[in-house]
């Protein structure tokens, strides 16, 4: 089964998107007309279907009277709930969410989500160049209890049961028009990409569930001091992270875990080591920006802990003849970054790249039970002096080129190509010299905005997979708001990043309440 | 706007005309001016070189439901140019949304426009092919809110006299100029655009617009039209989108607390103000 989205895919993409003009006012036939000759001036055929007194093909299902379009709409202002944002320095909001995923590809098929999230926000206007916010979520998922929470590892339910945490929690302000500074638990959102991080390494990522998170939740604060010089269109920004905080990664024993290859007898994988939260492990960013006629540029520098762990050899104890046990550790490597970003408009077109060097990588080996072998060797092994070096140090470059397109009205469709090329590069590494992996984003609006559709389209390199995301959302009142769509991962290679999570497919519903 | 920018003056809500042809005989006045130069009079009316105001818009679908948005917007001239911000205050689901955009004087500079999203978290940088689309839901379109490029359309009158609100008015029609036709259909989504100005202002108090895609037509409505600091302002803008003489969804604009002349300083353009706010 999973091997026909590879097929079906371009199909059910064309057919969504002819779908979705159907389903917008705009009937199929008006689109052709978006393609036609422009090289001549407006033909009275042009006009001829407007229905328009004034132009041929006029009046015939209407019920408008002459004029009627210019109607004076007598607006009720005793009805309309307005806010009274200037009456207050507080402005509070939220929204409540509940969502149902179904996971159709399980072996027995069940809901693997029903989750309630309530999020709390609160503005302060503390004066006029100064204010403070506070932002609050949480969520418990009610699925692990339908399906029996002793079904799981504890560490599952402590990474998907339930979760509580301030997103943002800062004061922002300045004391001049040049000058502002931002302290506190914060987001920092630099580049141009919408699926990779290349240029924008401040913040760390949700990862938990592959291709289900969107950019905008996808971004974990960090406490942050953030300084701005601004002069015209030129900004300076200096950024010293003082948490350091990593990608939350799927937990093991869950359908996510990235690590299932590696968990095996005799390994041991240990809970993940953060480094701490003092002076000495602050991270530093620079980042320059500067817009102009026609496009956006910034350069940056970081020196930053990877928000990716790798695995770092902790132990190795030989219980005995051919039996031994490896204790790694996922820990962050403290890596440079420097690189630039960069957009540009032209027409209908919004091209976007970015670039960057990334510096003392951590890369992991896939020679670590060799090396085991090697060193427990009765008569060789010796426990003080052996260890097990289950990454290499490297530098990478990765690069990511891509576009936007606008000439349909109300959609735009985004593609983006994702490359990354290890230096020096040597066999016994995990991963291949370049991999990547290329983005398509379609997004489609109708019915006054109340109305939009997402596809997405992820697919990597070298065989690696795919995954496919089809999302609709429409508003049934501006405060309520019902989703729905499904997930797909497709991979035929076992040795692809994908193939663990084959019989993931999901398909999701959401209801959202925002205040 | 292609009815007349000004009067909506990209969210910088700026309705506005000076009497230029107060004290002349109007007749004389229909007769010495062309479509295009009555245009361009639109075009170059003073507005005021700063403008703020607060705006509730509100958008009906063909059932009559309602959606209310607040917005607060501020527009400042550079000569021919001009910079506007809006910044969004309700509802909740689209508060501290911001746009800024660049309206250049140069034909062959492109407007710069910027959306900031706050779930996103960073400007985004929006193309000319966005213009066309849907200001946030309503029946304006961001093209609605840039202001005139009058050297692309070709102009006519339609009519020399025509009485709207008890005001005289000229019709007249424009059309993309047929060298620049795709670029200005692409980027506006108009096939042609009639306008109903009044001679003792230049005020576009009405007007309709052929949209490409749909083959639907507009009807822009100014209303509440008064002086505020000797600027003439439109209080209330109506547009009204139909298909085959059906209504299928208004959006009805009202404008509070307008200001003009009382500056704005530069730092409140920026993409940076964006991710400010307020």
């Amino acid at each position: 089964m999973m091997n026909a989205y590879r097929t079906i895919f371009p199909i059910l993409l064309l057919f969504t998107i002819l779908s979705l003009f159907v389903f917008s006012t705009t009937a199929i036939a008006d689109t052709s007309d978006d393609t036609a000759d422009y090289s001549e001036t407006a033909t009275d055929d042009e006009f001829s279907d407007f229905g328009d007194e004034d132009e041929s093909g006029f009046g015939e299902e209407g019920d408008f009277e002459e004029g009627g379009g210019f109607e004076n709409i007598e607006i009720d202002l005793e009805n309309i709930q307005t806010s009274n944002y200037e009456d207050s320095p507080f402005i509070f909001g939220g929204f409540f969410k509940e969502e149902i995923d179904y996971s159709h590809a399980y072996e027995e098929p069940d809901f693997s989500k029903i989750k309630s999230t309530l999020n709390l926000n609160l503005d302060w206007k503390i004066a006029s160049r100064w204010k403070a916010k506070v932002n609050w979520n949480g969520f418990y998922d009610y699925s692990y209890t339908y399906r029996g929470r002793d079904e799981f590892t504890d560490e599952t339910l402590e990474t998907y049961e339930s979760e509580s945490e301030f997103r943002e929690f800062f004061v922002d302000g300045g004391i001049t028009d040049w000058f502002r500074i931002k302290i506190g638990r914060q987001f920092i959102a630099w580049g141009q990409s919408e699926s990779s991080q290349i240029t924008d390494v401040a913040n760390p990522r949700d990862l938990r569930e592959l291709g289900m998170v969107d950019l905008e939740d996808s971004r974990i604060p960090v406490a942050a001091t953030k300084l701005s010089f601004l002069s015209g269109s030129l900004e300076l920004n200096a950024v010293a992270i003082h948490e350091i905080r990593g990608n939350k990664m799927p937990s093991v024993g869950s359908e996510f875990d990235v690590l299932q290859d590696v968990r095996m007898p005799g390994i041991i994988i240990e809970d993940e080591e953060l480094p701490e939260n003092n002076t000495e492990n602050t991270e530093f960013l620079i980042r320059l920006f500067k817009t102009f006629n026609g496009g956006d540029f910034g350069i940056m520098w970081a020196d930053i802990y990877d928000d990716y762990p790798h695995l770092d050899f902790q132990e190795l104890a030989v219980m005995g003849p051919g039996s031994v046990l490896l204790t790694l550790v996922p820990e962050h490597k403290r890596i440079q970054t420097y690189g630039f970003s960069a957009n540009m408009v032209s027409g209908s077109w919004l091209f976007k790249t970015e670039m960057a060097r990334k510096l003392n990588v951590a890369i992991a080996r896939n020679d670590a039970l060799a090396q085991v072998s090697a060193i427990t060797i009765p008569g060789i092994y010796d426990e003080d002096s052996n260890v097990i070096k289950p990454w290499s140090e490297k530098n990478t470059h990765s690069g990511m080129i891509g576009f936007e397109y606008s000439g349909f009205q109300d959609m735009t469709i985004s593609l983006e190509a994702v490359a990354e090329r290890i230096e020096e590069y040597e066999e016994n590494l995990s991963s291949n010299e370049t991999s990547a992996q290329a983005v398509l984003i379609v997004s489609y609006s109708a019915l006054n905005d109340t109305f939009d559709a997402q596809l997405f389209w992820i697919s990597f390199s070298d065989n690696n997979g795919d995954v496919y995301r089809l999302n609709l959302e429409y508003d049934i009142i501006d405060a309520l708001a019902v989703s729905g769509g499904f997930i797909a991962y497709e991979a035929n290679d076992e040795d692809a990043t994908v193939y663990n999570y084959r019989n993931n497919d999901r398909v999701f519903m959401s209801l959202k309440y925002s205040f | 706007m292609l009815l007349r920018s000004k009067s909506l003056g990209l969210l910088g809500f700026a309705t506005t005309f000076v009497l230029i042809a107060l004290f002349m005989p109007k007749i004389a006045v229909s007769q010495q001016l062309t479509a295009r130069e009555v245009m361009q009079k639109v075009d170059k009316v003073d507005d005021g070189e700063t403008s703020s105001s607060e705006m509730t818009m509100i958008l009906i679908d063909r059932r009559g439901n309602q959606r209310v948005r607040q917005m607060k917007g501020f527009r400042k001239d550079y000569g021919e140019d001009k910079k506007n911000i809006s910044f969004f205050l309700t509802p909740a689901d689209v508060r501290n949304v911001a746009f800024l955009s660049y309206d250049w004087d140069d034909e062959e500079k492109e407007d710069d426009s910027w959306l900031y999203l706050p779930a996103i978290g960073k400007p985004k940088r929006i193309s000319a092919g966005n213009k066309k689309d849907s200001f946030m839901g309503s029946d304006f379109t961001y093209a609605d809110m840039n202001d005139l490029e009058i050297n692309e359309w070709d102009y006519k009158f339609l009519k020399d006299s025509e009485l709207v609100e008890g005001k005289d008015c000229w019709i007249i029609e424009g059309v993309p100029k047929t060298a620049k036709r795709k670029k200005v259909v692409d980027e506006t989504g108009y096939l042609k655009v009639v306008s109903w100005i009044r001679k003792d202002n230049f005020f576009v108090v009405k007007g309709k617009m052929y949209v490409k895609k749909g083959k639907k037509i507009k009807y822009f409505t100014a209303t509440d039209i008064e002086q505020i600091q000797g600027i003439w302002t439109a209080k209330k803008l109506t547009m009204v989108t139909t298909k085959r003489n059906r209504k299928e969804h208004s959006t009805v604009l009202l404008f509070n607390k307008v200001i003009y002349n009382q500056g704005v300083d530069d730092s409140m353009f920026t993409v940076q103000r964006m991710e400010r706010g307020l």
